[in-house]
């Protein structure tokens, strides 16, 4: 387990050589491609590389120096700096670009322009933001169904599983397929499952708008593979 | 393929970066909060909050904040959710259904002032932190573990309230004060006592106070205990009269049937809650 506190003080500290800062910046670039392949999607890596152009992951390792130097004051408090806090710090900046839709892109951050002291203190412009972009949003909302779809899936039983993909079938008016039973039957299943449903995805999710996404995610993610 | 739970994923990187306290810094640039504020706590994972309110108490200002983060999947409950962009620090945050009480010294020893929202703004978070429900799910584990945490932050390390939380562990202890007592507090010197400012909140030793005026039930007593005398036998006077003996079954007490006073300062300083022997 790596310890990242030495090359981050180095380079807090303005000690850092050439060959060092190159390869702390190799970390980092391997930091974001697992970030993008463990917590994000291939597509989203594909729209960073779009608006990046090949060099993204150079790019935004760079904006992670960037910020180790704006949060210089937390970083040397550190003992350990593990490379999971990398990570978080990575997901963090792909967040920050998705929500600002690529439009804050930096192309190139040189270490020698960036200021090694705190900044003095400015009144910044901080506001809510108003319309988010739909790729940011879409990400999410995909995150949280998909969270939940698997989450049915391992506390729900194989019967009930049966009955809530039955339910669904009939909502998308499809034809429910070879299943065992009356339709009555599997009706009295569904009202006896629902609050179990309600407890797992909770009452607002499944009475909501959104609980049509979930059927749409609990369709294919679920009952497509079952039959 | 299986598919992946980003949120389980999120949640298991969280947790292996915060471990099991909130360990804080303090900041070496000190500069006294001031309402509409956005904050960042020194610590790892970085904990923010808005400043929406200031409540005046004995000497100490309290701050009611609403508490945003930086992990977003299991910070963002849906559109709504208030999002906010750092551009000059590269960070996006957004804002969790709930609010802390923070006193100024916390936050000018553990916090560095990030900037300043409008008012407006101030009143989206407010809105949205009192409207959203906590969901069940993963992101319900991620919100309320943090509001575990940063419970002990309360009113210098002394739990105030969570008002949210009590909806899930604290629903409150309910007691009505005897006729006999009420009688006792309004014949007393209690009657009389003036203070130079009224004030019907009061942060004791090892508790907070606030006495509510319902029109229904009239005066009614809110007392916020710290968690870790849950389970312990204590006694509540109120000079040397006993309000509750027991074991604490809830940090959260409501006494109603109260003394009806002109002020309540003095009667509020006069609380006292000792863990018996």
């Amino acid at each position: 387990m790596r310890n990242y506190k030495e090359i981050i003080g180095k380079l807090l500290n303005n000690q850092i050589s050439s060959k060092e800062y190159q390869a702390f910046l190799h970390v980092l670039k391997r930091v974001f491609k697992q970030a993008f392949k463990v917590h994000f999607t291939t597509n989203i890596e594909k729209l960073f590389h779009k608006y990046y152009g090949p060099d993204y992951l150079e790019v935004l390792a760079s904006e992670v120096v960037f910020k180790i130097v704006s949060k210089k004051e937390s970083f040397l408090n550190l003992l350990f700096i593990h490379e999971k806090y990398l990570q978080s710090i990575a997901i963090s900046i792909i967040y920050f670009h998705l929500s600002s839709e690529f439009k804050l892109v930096e192309k190139e951050v040189n270490l020698n322009d960036l200021s090694l002291t705190q900044e003095e203190d400015k009144e910044q412009e901080i506001r809510v933001e108003g319309l988010l972009p739909p790729v940011f949003v879409n990400f999410l909302e995909d995150s949280a169904l998909n969270h939940l779809v698997l989450s049915l899936k391992e506390k729900l039983t194989k019967k009930e599983l049966e009955t809530l993909c039955w339910y669904v079938n009939k909502a998308y008016k499809q034809n429910p397929k070879e299943v065992k039973g009356s339709a009555d039957a599997f009706y009295k299943r569904w009202e006896r499952l629902k609050p179990k449903l309600k407890k797992i995805v909770g009452e607002e999710v499944l009475e909501g708008t959104s609980a049509d996404k979930l059927f749409y995610a609990i369709k294919s993610e679920i009952c497509d593979k079952y039959s | 393929m299986r598919k992946k739970d980003r949120l389980q994923r999120e949640w298991e990187l969280y947790k292996s970066l915060r471990g099991e306290d909130l360990r804080i810094f303090p900041v070496s640039k000190k500069v006294p909060p001031k309402v509409n504020e956005l904050r960042e706590l020194s610590t790892v994972p970085p904990v923010y909050f808005a400043l929406i309110e200031e409540l005046p108490i004995e000497q100490v200002k309290l701050f009611k904040a609403i508490v945003l983060t930086e992990e977003i999947a299991l910070g963002w409950l849906g559109p709504q959710t208030p999002v906010i962009k750092l551009s000059h620090l590269k960070t996006v945050i957004v804002a969790l259904p709930f609010w802390v009480y923070l006193d100024e010294k916390f936050l000018l020893s553990y916090t560095n002032k990030l900037g300043v929202l409008t008012d407006e703004d101030i009143h989206r978070l407010e809105d949205y932190a009192e409207r959203a429900k906590i969901p069940q799910d993963l992101r319900g584990e991620y919100i309320r573990s943090l509001m575990e945490l940063l419970a002990p932050y309360n009113t210098e390390s002394i739990l105030t309230y969570l008002e949210k939380l009590e909806e899930y562990q604290f629903a409150p202890s309910v007691f009505i004060i005897s006729d006999d007592l009420k009688n006792y507090y309004e014949n007393s010197h209690f009657a009389y006592a003036k203070a130079a400012s009224s004030k019907n909140v009061h942060k004791g030793k090892n508790f907070f106070a606030i006495v509510e005026k319902i029109p229904e039930i009239g005066p009614k007593l809110t007392l916020y205990l710290p968690q870790d005398y849950l389970g312990q036998k204590i006694t509540i006077k109120v000079e040397n009269k006993v309000l509750f003996k027991g074991p604490l079954e809830t940090i959260k007490l409501e006494f109603t049937n109260l003394p009806e006073l002109p002020d309540y300062t003095s009667w509020l300083e006069a609380i006292d809650v000792e863990i018996s022997v």
